[in-house]
């Protein structure tokens, strides 16, 4: 069962973040129902903090998708968080798939920050 | 030709047997070191595989049947011992003996072949016998057993892929990272995602693939096989590859892609945008990316492809193997005797624009005169090989025949990477191997006999091979019981080249030894019919105008020196004239020219000696001695030359000066001529005799020994 529901917690400042814990596969198959909440996610809150550590597999959509909700982060002037990548299904496959970076990704403000780099 | 492939496999197994004995005696000291023992395996397996190939059944079978026992002890399974190597080292004598008679000689002794393998069967662990058997006839051109190593190795060529997937990849089934993950396994691999086109989350549709890649693939593998990765993706991906380097073929280009070159070759960048950025200062990738002109994952993949390639080309650099051609040696030949008639041609240019005064002809003949000294040097060089190979044999040699006699003996070597000219080191082959074989028999003493003298009873003979000048001294030196002066002149005594009252240094006693018929007494194992004796080296010596000295400390060893000039073609020599002819000598030999006045010669009293500052200088004055008719002028040269360590003079009437001298031999009918060694053609077309300086010194020694006996004069 795989899990992409998201937590929103507002800081004082007002800032909304949202807190998403992802569970189970994260792949082809679950990829539109993630990338749902992802956009309301991004509708409602500043930031977005991706935890990956307890994902079980994940795939080139998947991936994809999260670029692409980079891509949107950063046109919106919000921020994306992606965390937990180190270890697990996510080293390998980042290589494999060659998306490991060493720049940033053109699209974003800052420029040595790619989403995939920690 | 259908004997050309034949001659090709010959020409690399005869190699790879070198290869193998050389491992092999480099194993039998250091058992463990798996790296000795893959060499032994690489050219067992390479032997096998191409004589397989090559239709050479028996040797590969019987390659195969030592292949198998080492097999096992690549795997660990049972280890190195010396009657392993022991035979190993004599299966791999028959091999050549199958070479050889495949080549027309001798027949193979096949009982030998049966006892060799049966031998070697003897190392197998009872159950595997049978496989071992069953694979000999299994035996095809794949070359055996599920072997993973190549027979030969390929060079590793760099390609730049880039792979398009359709967007409806993911739903006709095909996972793009399964296809990234065999092109991995093809070699080593650098991905570069590009993600630019992946559409912004609100509208991307996560079921169709919007990522494309830029490899960089370093791999063994042609271009079909990386093809055959995408095989059944083609129709509907955009899959280009290209060959970025291929091996090392244009490393000696200065091609060196810059990031900027690489990106503009890709079409990732606009030239224009590429000059306008490079003129600022930030680094190009970083510039290209704040400017938005190009992709970071772009430059990602520019980076990767230049890395990977600097990589390869310094992993090549660093690697031993050094690329070459096999050229046939007649081939070579021809062109160096090509090069000594150019030399000869543009000496006579030189010479007629020094007599024109005419400015562009003399600096068009200086130019051809640098171009053809460049050409002269290294022509002289492709022949050069390294001693190193003919010392590694000799190790075989003491290995085998110490053990024979009983004794120990380890052969030490140094510069090994020593270069000669490839001729004479074959010429140079048979006089070392005597000498070596003389000291094994006559030099080193038997083990318990050195520990008595207080020696260690391991003697060493040690071989070295060093330049010197224009010429190369290769010393062998051992640590036996050094020659027996008494004995020796005992024995010149008794064959009247010396009389009692003689008294000759050492140096000079010891050079007697190389007269023919002085070889020793006893007859040196396994000569038997070769009739090679010290006489036949020195011949052989004299042949490549080298010279031969001993040293001997009786008790403590004996070094014999062996001086060969560097190169055999083309020499620096002294032109001389007498009575209108002309004659050249060795530079290397001349020390300095004098002038001898009549008066002098007077003053003599009929003794051919003249004073050089504070020594009395023999002299042999030409004329007489060659029987050229005429007066001697008054003032005539003596050319003082110094040979195996003595000054002697030639006198003859001019010394004109320096000569290149390309060196023709005079032909049969005039072989035998004493005292001259060849001829050379000048520079205005007339010829010059080549004087054999050692020879006429020596006959003239020797003329004067025997005047003096029969004056009877001390």
């Amino acid at each position: 069962m795989s899990d992409f529901s998201y937590e929103t917690i507002t800081g004082e400042d007002g800032w909304k973040t949202a807190h998403f814990s992802l569970q189970g596969e994260l792949t082809i198959a679950n990829a539109e129902a993630l990338r749902q909440n992802l956009v309301a996610a991004l509708e409602e809150c500043g930031e977005l903090a991706l935890d990956g550590s307890t994902v079980s597999e994940v795939d080139l959509a998947a991936m994809q998708l999260l670029c692409a909700l980079h891509r949107a982060a950063v046109a919106r002037g919000k921020t994306v968080v992606l965390r937990g990548i180190e270890d697990g299904c996510w080293p390998e496959t980042l290589a494999l798939a060659g998306f490991s970076r060493h720049e940033g990704c053109v699209h974003a403000t800052d420029k040595t920050k790619c989403l995939w780099c920690s | 030709m259908s004997e050309q492939p034949n001659d090709a496999f010959r020409e690399e197994a005869y190699e790879l047997l070198t290869e193998l004995e050389t491992a092999l005696l480099m194993l039998e000291e250091c058992p463990d070191d798996m790296e000795l023992i893959s060499r032994v395996f690489r050219a067992m397996h390479t032997i096998k595989g191409s004589g397989a190939m090559f239709g050479f059944d028996e040797i590969s079978a019987f390659t195969h049947e030592i292949e198998t026992v080492f097999d096992l002890v690549r795997n660990g399974e049972i280890a190195v011992t010396k009657e392993m190597v022991d035979l190993c080292l004599l299966a791999r004598d028959q091999i050549k003996a199958m070479l050889d008679a495949s080549a027309g000689e001798a027949r193979v002794d096949e009982t030998r072949t049966e006892h060799l393998v049966q031998a070697f069967r003897e190392f197998l662990p009872e159950n595997k016998e049978c496989p071992a058997q069953e694979q000999v006839s299994q035996e095809g051109v794949d070359g055996g057993q599920a072997q993973h190593e190549p027979a030969r190795k390929s060079a590793l060529k760099t390609y730049r892929i880039h792979f398009k997937p359709a967007s409806d990849i993911f739903a006709n089934g095909t996972n793009p990272l399964n296809l990234l993950r065999e092109l991995s396994d093809l070699g080593e691999a650098r991905v570069v995602a590009q993600v630019e086109e992946i559409a912004s989350l609100e509208n991307l549709d996560p079921e169709s693939c919007q990522v494309h890649w830029d490899i960089i693939l370093t791999t063994a593998e042609d271009k079909d096989a990386i093809r055959d990765v995408f095989i059944f993706v083609e129709d509907d991906s955009e899959i280009r590859i290209e060959m970025i380097d291929d091996g090392g073929y244009f490393d000696d280009e200065e091609s060196h892609k810059l990031l900027g070159e690489i990106l503009v070759e890709r079409g990732d960048l606009r030239p224009e945008d590429l000059e306008r950025v490079l003129s600022s200062r930030k680094r190009l990738g970083d510039l290209l990316v704040e400017q938005q002109l190009v992709q970071p994952g772009k430059v990602e993949a520019a980076v990767a492809e230049q890395q990977a390639v600097d990589r390869q080309r310094q992993t090549r650099q660093g690697q031993e193997a050094v690329s070459s051609i096999r050229v046939p040696a007649d081939r070579l030949d021809k062109l160096v005797d090509l090069v000594g008639e150019l030399v000869t041609v543009q000496s006579r240019l030189s010479q007629t624009a020094a007599g024109r005064e005419d400015a562009l002809l003399t600096s068009v003949a200086e130019e051809v005169e640098r171009l053809t000294e460049e050409l002269r040097d290294i022509t002289l060089n492709v022949r050069m090989l390294p001693i190193g190979s003919t010392f590694s044999k000799f190790k075989r040699l003491v290995r085998d025949l110490s053990r024979e006699l009983g004794k120990e003996i380890e052969l030490e070597t140094s510069g090994a990477d020593t270069e000669l000219d490839k001729t004479v080191i074959e010429k140079l082959n048979d006089p070392l191997v005597h000498i070596i074989r003389n000291s094994i028999d006559h030099g080193i003493e038997m083990p318990e006999v050195r520990q008595v003298a207080g020696k260690p009873r391991e003697g060493t003979v040690h071989l070295a091979a060093v330049h010197s000048g224009d010429s190369v001294i290769i010393e062998i030196r051992d640590d036996g019981k050094g020659l027996d002066r008494d004995a020796i002149r005992a024995k010149a005594i008794e064959r009247g080249l010396l009389s009692e009252a003689d008294d000759l240094p050492d140096s000079d006693l010891f050079q007697l030894i190389f007269a023919a018929g002085f070889s020793t007494a006893q007859n040196v194992t396994s000569v038997s019919g070769r009739g090679v004796g010290m006489d036949v080296v020195k011949r052989a010596i004299d042949a490549l105008r080298g010279s031969i000295q001993i040293q001997s400390e009786k008790g403590r060893g004996t070094v014999i020196r062996v001086k060969i000039p560097l190169t055999l073609a083309i020499i620096e020599s002294l032109l001389v004239k007498i009575e209108g002819d002309h004659y050249v000598l060795p530079l290397a030999l001349v020390e300095e020219c004098i002038e001898l006045t009549r008066q002098e010669v007077a003053d003599a009293h009929g003794r051919d000696l003249v004073r050089v500052r504070d020594q009395l200088v023999p002299y042999l004055p030409l004329r007489g001695w060659f029987a050229i008719e005429g007066e001697r002028p008054d003032i005539e040269q003596v050319v003082i030359t110094k040979v195996n360590g003595h000054r002697v003079g030639l006198v003859v009437d001019h010394v004109i000066g320096e000569h290149q001298t390309v060196i023709k031999s005079l032909g049969r009918m005039y072989r035998d001529v004493e005292g001259i060694s060849g001829a050379t053609i000048l520079g205005d077309g007339t010829v010059a005799l080549i004087m054999d300086v050692p020879h006429l010194v020596q006959g003239a020694e020797l003329a004067e020994r025997n005047a003096t006996h029969a004056a009877g004069v001390c």
